[in-house]
């Protein structure tokens, strides 16, 4: 009985709220069902809220790692949101550095990260389209 | 370094399950908090706990955790040590190294005080150690309190409750399986004990039927004996029976030429002998009479061995029965100078019906014998009346004397035929042997036994005892 973390399809991106124990089955469940949804809806971002998750340990850290660096091959932004002051104290002594990973406050800040991330990327793609025209 | 300080522990749970690691770090969380710890400390302690716990897990699958205090120096610490039995950390320095990729023990090493590993190759133990704030001593209710607080975090969520009782179940499991292992001892003890017995039950068996075999080869040998034996009886009983047969045959054909010695003899001395040629044929008379004595005896007792001699029956009185015997004894009595005395109860005055003749052989034989063997004094005949019925009247008759006596020993042989009791006093008083024996023999054809008291050198006590029958008038 894997416990699942429900993803939310909102428009181009994912929502992903952790508000269950984050035990390490959870965590690999997650990046797979992440990757999978990725994958059928073609999003092009992820939001996770980690608010309510009380510590990340070397291996939360790993597996959040690898969900931004999949996504990112998959042509996915990762945006990490709610991360409380004392979880990024303890990441920061234990040497985890979440690369490729963006980070946002809140929800709200994310999303708007997400889109700013994305337009770029938009905007980079209608702009190679253009060098092409030319 | 944590076993030399007295530690109070907190709690402790195992970890064996991947959900025990959450349960781990949601505790470390709990007892950090409760220990006062900031929240940045609780985050470090929980992640710290995880790392260990995780470690553990993953290369040991699992062991026990404990959190405790230890507050008897200071400064004042929490301890979270984590054990597991698997088979150690081999590279131990290399994990450890700051320079290798961060590993998880590294990384709890970091945020803790005092980071140890004691890791051999039956087990690892990781200790973490973080200082608690300056405070005073905890004392046994803030410690209850602390449990207390612990139970109620757990009771307010239910999968929290679930994962607690699964951890005390695993506990109970634990000592279940510790229980288990001294039964398999005690066990293999009882089973190597029951061998014992079987092994010596075995011998047991093995010895009782050597025991039996043995038993039956002796029966075996025992009933050939037996048969041997009544074989031997047998023959025995025919050779006695021939004997005696013998013997009454014999001593018949004995009478017969002796009787035709005494006739003429007797004759021969009525005649107009000189003195020597008298005196040798009276000598002649009386060895004859000897011998014919003799043989008579022999005849009785060999007619009575073989059951040939029958009781004849006829009215008498006792009385005059012993004076017949008296008479026959006085003349021998008188030589000796020696008075024999009769005397009959009054009671027994009536006539009687019997074997007057056997019973008078019986009583002179004993009487003889008395004045046979006294020197002087006197002997006594008397008859007493023991018991009297319809039937028949038993009689005790008894012959004293004060003889030479007979010691206790002799008295057993003194019934036995052709026993006498010393060579000298057969020289000096003659006799066959036979009487005694002959008595014995009559007496129980009779149904009455026959008996001695003595005592040597003061006289002797036969006594005969019989029933009687009384004539009816």
């Amino acid at each position: 009985m894997v416990e699942r973390i429900p993803i939310l399809k909102i428009g181009e991106t994912l929502l992903v709220t952790i508000q269950v124990d984050f035990h390490d089955r959870v965590a690999l469940a997650l990046q797979e069902d992440l990757t999978d949804k990725i994958v059928t809806h073609s999003s092009k971002g992820v939001l996770i809220d980690i608010s309510s998750l009380e510590m990340v340990d070397s291996f939360m850290g790993r597996v959040l790692g690898n969900i931004a660096k999949t996504s990112r091959l998959l042509d996915c932004h990762t945006v990490l949101v709610g991360m409380q002051p004392a979880i990024a104290i303890t990441m920061t002594e234990l040497g985890i550095s979440l690369q490729g990973i963006s980070t946002a406050l809140t929800a709200e800040d994310g999303m708007e990260l997400l889109k700013a991330l994305m337009s770029k990327k938009q905007k980079r793609v209608s702009h190679g389209r253009q060098i092409a025209r030319k | 370094m944590t076993t030399r300080n007295p530690e109070k522990v907190i709690l402790s749970l195992s970890v064996r399950l991947e959900l025990d690691l959450v349960l781990a770090r949601k505790r470390a969380r709990q007892v950090a908090l409760l220990l006062g710890f900031d929240a940045a400390d609780q985050t470090r302690i929980s992640t710290a706990v995880s790392e260990i716990a995780r470690n553990a897990f993953v290369h040991a699958g699992g062991g026990k955790l404990e959190f405790s205090i230890q507050d008897s120096k200071l400064p004042y610490t929490f301890l979270i040590k984590m054990s597991d039995s698997g088979p150690g950390i081999a590279n131990l320095e290399e994990v450890l190294d700051t320079r290798q990729p961060a590993s998880g023990l590294r990384g709890a090493s970091k945020l803790v005080d005092k980071f140890t590993v004691d890791s051999t190759s039956s087990g690892t133990t990781v200790t973490l150690e973080k200082k608690l704030a300056p405070r005073l001593p905890f004392t046994g209710s803030e410690l209850d309190g602390i449990a207390n607080s612990l139970t109620k975090l757990i009771s307010a969520n239910p999968t929290d409750e679930v994962y607690q009782q699964n951890q005390e179940l695993l506990q109970a499991l634990e000592q279940v399986s510790a229980v288990k292992a001294q039964l398999d001892l005690v066990n293999a003890e009882l089973q190597q004990s029951n061998n014992e017995l079987t092994t010596l039950n075995k011998e047991m068996n093995d010895w009782n039927k050597t025991l039996e075999e043995k038993v039956n080869e002796r029966t075996s040998e025992l009933q050939q004996m037996n048969v041997y034996l009544s074989a031997a009886r047998d023959e025995a009983i025919i050779a006695n029976e021939l004997k005696s047969q013998f013997v009454a045959n014999v001593s018949h054909e004995l009478r017969t030429p002796l009787a035709g010695i005494l006739g003429l003899t007797e004759i021969l001395v009525n005649e107009d002998l000189n003195g020597d040629s008298k005196e040798m044929a009276e000598h002649i008379l009386k060895s004859g009479q000897h011998l014919l004595s003799i043989v008579n005896d022999l005849l009785d007792f060999s007619k009575l061995s073989v059951g040939k001699s029958e009781l004849s029956e006829n009215e008498f009185y006792l009385s005059s029965l012993f004076d017949e015997v008296v008479q026959s004894v006085y003349a021998q009595a008188k030589k000796k100078d020696i008075t024999v005395t009769d005397s009959v109860a009054p009671e027994l005055s009536d006539c009687f019906w019997g074997d007057s003749q056997r019973l008078k052989q019986i009583v002179l034989n004993l009487v003889h014998n008395a004045v046979k063997f006294t020197e002087k004094g006197n002997v006594s005949l008397k008859a007493a009346c023991l018991s009297q019925d319809n039937q028949a009247t038993r009689v005790c008759i008894e012959i004293l004397d004060h003889g030479i006596g007979i010691s206790e020993s002799n008295q057993t042989m003194l019934f036995q035929p052709f026993v006498q009791i010393d060579g000298s006093t057969t020289r000096k008083h003659g006799g066959t042997g036979l009487g005694l024996a002959i008595s014995k023999k009559l007496v129980e054809q009779m149904n009455g036994t026959i008996g001695c008291e003595s005592k040597v050198g003061v006289g002797s006590r036969f006594y005969v005892e019989l029933p009687l029958t009384k004539l009816k008038k």
